[in-house]
């Protein structure tokens, strides 16, 4: 296919990335890789000592494994479901975010369920799942989900990937391998850009982006239900579908931020995520951050008001006892700071909003905890049990060596796309006459 | 190899590498010198009087242990019946966990003495670690004959108690039905001087599928009957299936409710129905690229 | 025997008291025999004797004799369906309850759990700052609507037609969402191979014995349906000295601790029978007589406990 001026230049500008690791790049690899050694160790420990290495017990049954699994499958589901709105929406500024997003979303929910396997006792039985599956569990409904919602996460990178595909394979700009090259001609699929072509990927874009909507939706809801189906306070509510689909799009927003910002500095590309990009992202911020908040203080005030004995003992643990400090603070960044943030024009600077962005996504992690932790804590019958390591959930250095190892993961596997592919589609700028110094935000330049 | 004893043997692996076999050897070294240690045993014997003139002998073995009486699993005990001049052999058995050796034995096959009554002993010899015992027991042989009885809205049992022909007067008797664990009491009465006595028997008891009841009386620890129980089988339950019957659709059943099913069939075609377009159309896109 | 024991409640529960000891000791003998020639123990301070069966007397410590049961082998089919025409049911009398702990150690011998392993557990309940506090024997609930059945992903956990709620540890791949769904706290997971006692794998596994326990799994109360095939009772309801746990079969319309043999619906209806949280909508086959005319005081239970626990209830019932 042809290949613009515009974007050989912008290929040039990218070249460095895209042909080899600089010594830097280099670095970060190896102390990633470090990390997920050290990961592996502590799996290595789960395998061979049993569960009993971890924190978890008879009543704490989950601990920060699945604390980290509901928030990389929600910070993915927020990049998919980002990814898809912005797509219907055909809004100008979407360009650069589109893919980038729905690389998080593809990433964080492979990373995501190493994490509920760590938490089976016998994983060499996962396969299980599938051949004595029983419709009623709500984990089989996760399995389905989610293996559903990568296949069409996978499919949507793709569908944003395959026009990138043809002009790496022509590009006159890049310096790759022969192999490199054969991978994406046949990544590629023949595409020339004809018109044919062109209106497939486009009505395959927004099929994908149609469907993903919804699914996201639904499938977020499912990963509240298998917290919702139980009958424990804290857990057991109506409220909690909607309540997770906020959470996780509200988290991965903060953490697409977050993003962006790192991509930002080090390719140095503030001409494509302009600081307009981190204000329009800030407000989706704002409107989820009210959201959740409303949600929040409904789900809460119901359950205080009510004061129900067993509901009451949780509200008090988190509100009163041993986790209001962790209340407070992940509600003040969660819901406050993001509000105060970006409704203050003083404050809404794109440093700000990143700050705000890191809060958030952190202060929704320990929110993911006071989920899990204090409700599992609290049983209806009195724990009488003389084992403190029975009574208190606290996470061992195994569980966090493997949290960081999955984080390091996380790392890597955007750096290694990084490596592959542009971070933002080089054929949606194709009629761009500048490289630099332009105003993507006129519409005049989007290509629909 | 029986299974019992595949878990007997491994039982006694598990304790003598508890132990280690050095030590093992050496308790048998002492062993030698510790015949006398022999703990001493303590046998009852009792017997049930049974309506198909069976006569069933129970030996209980006990022993002392922590100064509690303890019954003494598989000790051999061998059962016999006297008269005054000869001693018959009724047979051997073994004791239970429970300590309870049981032979049950023909009435017709037992002698009597001279005053029609059976004289029966029961003993264990000992061995290396307990002393023998023994105990013995009169019996006066007796009928308790069961009668069922039934009026339109009540159901009963007429029993007789009669030791040769002679009616017995006076005495307790207990009507059980069989259940699964234990027989439960489900009346009891005195006998007149006929020997006899009517004792209710509940309605809507659950009986097996067919309503069957297996109904006994029983007559306790009498000084000259020992024990006795006539048992009878009556319709008088109420049937209850034994049938096992397939599971409902439900969340807690192996099969799912079908709008469990049908969500799940509608959802996943709808997604993965999408999925099959968007792959048709990047082979087209494939193909149009050839031909181009 | 029944019919004796069932006419000597005194002699029964004079044994039931001294039921784990007898049970531990006896058991040995019989795990030990070699089914011929004449096998026996002798008792000498902490130590047991008994005879190999090679004819050699050793000599052995009494807290490393376990109970050892014979068991019917079911297979797995017949594990999954349940006892043709059964309904187990069970009732607890919280009025004779004296937390004397007999239950607790006689499951754990049975099932060869390590001793801070409880599949049966006996709780100090407080309902409110004016009632009076009392003991709670609390074992699997074997639900007719189990929320752990309905979460189980893999139909490892599963209702019987006989009304028992099992799990087949072969199957279980341990997510313990069944754990998390319970919500009287009643399964527990083998969390390391440490959990395991050495003697357990004497037993060849089925869902019916629930043993030996397997690493990754969880487990449970399985009302004993290897004993009730037998026609014996569960050692927790024969090992009380109070004989406060009826065990029976709700078709049958009969529970026994044993001693006592009752019309199940006759003490429900009488003694104001009720089943734990009816509220949940579990539907639990497990109903609690109220601790009305109680046999003990709550104090007497305090002695059984290891003293940490004692301080903690006793902080509990202060606080109301």
């Amino acid at each position: 296919m042809n290949v613009t001026e515009n974007q050989n230049a912008t290929l040039k500008y990218f070249a460095p990335h895209l042909e080899k690791f600089s010594t830097r790049s280099k670095m970060w690899a190896g102390f990633l890789l470090a990390l997920i050694a050290f990961g592996m160790f502590g799996l290595y420990k789960q395998i061979v000592d049993g569960h009993g290495v971890t924190g978890m017990r008879d009543y704490v049954v989950w601990g920060v494994y699945i604390v980290n699994f509901v928030f990389f499958i929600g910070v993915s589901y927020a990049g998919a479901i980002v990814a898809g709105i912005l797509h219907l929406l055909k809004v100008p500024w979407r360009r650069p975010i589109i893919r980038l997003a729905i690389m998080l979303a593809v990433i964080s929910a492979i990373v995501g369920p190493f994490f509920i396997i760590l938490c089976i006792g016998r994983f060499d039985r996962l396969y299980y799942l599938f051949i004595h599956a029983r419709l009623q569990s709500p984990i089989i409904w996760d399995v389905l989900a989610i293996t559903t919602y990568l296949v069409g996460a996978i499919l949507f990178l793709y569908l944003t990937l395959i026009k990138d595909f043809a002009i790496y394979r022509d590009t006159k700009a890049l310096n790759l391998p022969p192999w490199r090259r054969k991978v994406f001609k046949a990544l590629a699929l023949n595409y020339q850009d004809t018109e044919f072509q062109k209106k497939q990927v486009n009505v395959s874009k927004t099929l994908i982006s149609i469907i993903m909507v919804p699914m996201v939706v639904i499938v977020s809801s499912v990963l509240s239900w298998i917290f919702g189906m139980t009958l424990r306070p804290g857990w057991h509510s109506s409220i909690f579908g909607p309540y997770f689909v906020l959470a996780s799009i509200l988290s991965g927003v903060g953490v697409l931020i977050m993003l962006m910002y790192a991509f930002r500095k080090i390719y140095k590309l503030e001409e494509y995520f302009t600081d307009k990009h981190f204000v329009y992202m800030g407000w989706a911020m704002l409107i989820l951050a009210a959201a959740y908040g409303y949600v929040t203080f409904s789900e809460y005030l119901t359950s205080w008001y009510g004061s129900e004995e067993w509901d009451s003992r949780v509200i008090d643990k988190l509100f009163v006892k041993e986790y209001s400090t962790w209340s407070f603070f992940s509600t003040i960044s969660v819901i406050v700071i993001p509000i105060v943030v970006v409704a203050l024009k003083p404050l809404r600077t794109t440093n700000m909003i990143t700050l705000a962005a890191f809060l958030v996504a952190g202060g929704m992690w320990v929110r993911r905890y006071l989920i899990v932790v204090p409700t599992l804590e609290t049983p209806l019958l009195p724990i009488q049990d003389v084992r403190p390591e029975y009574v208190n959930y606290s996470a061992t250095w195994v569980e966090w060596a493997l949290t960081i190892g999955g984080l390091a993961t996380f790392f890597l596997f955007f750096l290694l796309m990084a490596k592959f592919v542009t971070i933002f589609s080089i054929s949606e700028y194709a009629d761009k006459t500048k490289f630099a110094g332009i105003d993507i935000t006129d519409t005049k330049n989007v290509q629909q | 190899m029986t299974s019992s004893k595949i878990i007997k043997f491994f039982g006694l692996i598990f304790v003598l590498t508890l132990w280690g076999f050095p030590s093992t050897v050496s308790a048998q070294d002492e062993e030698s010198g510790e015949e006398k240690e022999q703990i001493r045993t303590r046998a009852s014997l009792s017997c049930v009087q049974k309506n198909d003139d069976v006569i069933e002998l129970r030996m209980l073995m006990r022993a002392k242990i922590d100064g509690r009486y303890t019954g003494l699993p598989l000790l051999d005990v061998t059962f016999a019946a006297t008269t005054d001049s000869s001693e018959v052999s009724l047979g051997k058995a073994t004791t239970g966990d429970d300590g309870i050796a049981t032979l049950s034995v023909n009435a017709k096959d037992i002698p009597r003495d001279t005053a029609n009554r059976m004289n029966l002993i029961a003993e264990f010899d000992g061995n290396e670690a307990f002393k023998g015992s023994d105990d013995d027991i009169e019996i006066l042989p007796a009928l308790l004959a069961l009668e069922p009885v039934e009026e339109d809205s009540s159901l009963a049992v007429q029993v007789t108690l009669t030791a040769g022909d002679e009616p017995v007067a006076d005495e307790d008797i207990s009507l059980f039905v069989k259940r699964l664990f234990r027989p439960l009491k489900v009346g009891e009465g005195t006998t007149d001087e006929d020997g006899m006595v009517t004792i209710d028997f509940p309605m809507g008891m659950p009986g097996d599928p067919e309503g069957n009841l297996e109904i006994y009386a029983f007559l306790e620890d009498h000084s000259d009957f020992g024990n006795m129980k006539t048992t009878i089988t009556q319709a008088w339950g109420t049937p209850v299936s034994d049938k096992l019957e397939d599971m409902p659709r439900a969340l807690w059943s192996p099969n799912p409710p079908l709008w469990m099913v049908l969500a799940f069939i509608v959802l996943m075609g709808a997604v993965w129905g999408h999925y099959g377009v968007i792959v048709y159309k990047l082979l087209q896109i494939k193909r149009e690229g050839q031909e181009g | 025997m029944s019919e004796l024991q069932n006419n000597n409640r005194r002699d029964f529960l004079k044994k039931g008291a001294w039921g784990v000891t007898l049970a531990a000791w006896g058991q040995l003998v019989f795990s030990c025999s070699s089914g011929e020639g004449g096998e026996q123990v002798a008792e000498a301070g902490d130590t047991v004797k008994l005879l190999s069966p090679e004819g050699e007397l050793v000599e052995v410590k009494k807290e490393h004799l376990r109970h050892v049961h014979t068991i019917e082998k079911v297979s797995k089919m017949e594990a999954r369906h349940g006892i043709p025409g059964r309904k187990f049911v069970m009732v607890i009398d919280l009025a004779r309850c004296n937390n004397a702990r007999k239950c607790v150690s006689a499951c754990q011998s049975m099932h060869h759990l390590p001793s801070d392993k409880e599949w049966l557990s006996v709780r100090l309940m407080k309902d409110s700052e004016e009632s009076a506090p009392y003991w709670f024997p609390k074992s699997c609930f074997h639900c007719d609507n189990p929320p752990c059945v309905k979460v189980c992903p893999v139909n490892a956990t599963y209702k019987r037609q006989d009304g028992l709620v099992l799990i087949d540890a072969d199957r279980c791949i341990g997510c313990k969402f069944c754990m998390a769904a319970c919500p009287y706290s009643t399964r527990v997971f083998n969390w390391s191979e440490t959990d395991l006692p050495a003697d357990a794998d004497i037993h060849s596994y089925s869902p019916e014995t629930s043993t030996p326990s397997k690493v990754g799994t969880v487990e449970k109360c399985d009302f004993c349906p290897d004993m009730a095939r037998m026609g014996k009772l569960p050692d927790c309801v024969t090992a009380c000295p109070n004989g406060v746990i009826y065990f029976g079969d709700e078709n049958e319309d009969v529970i026994t601790n044993g001693a006592e043999t009752l019309r199940f619906s006759q003490v429900i209806k009488d003694r104001s029978g009720y089943r734990y949280m009816e509220e949940l909508g579990t539907e639990p086959r497990v109903w609690y007589l109220p601790p009305r005319d109680r046999l003990f005081p709550v104090e007497r239970g305090f002695e059984n406990l290891p003293e940490g626990l004692q301080d903690e209830l006793r902080d509990m019932l202060e606080e109301g």
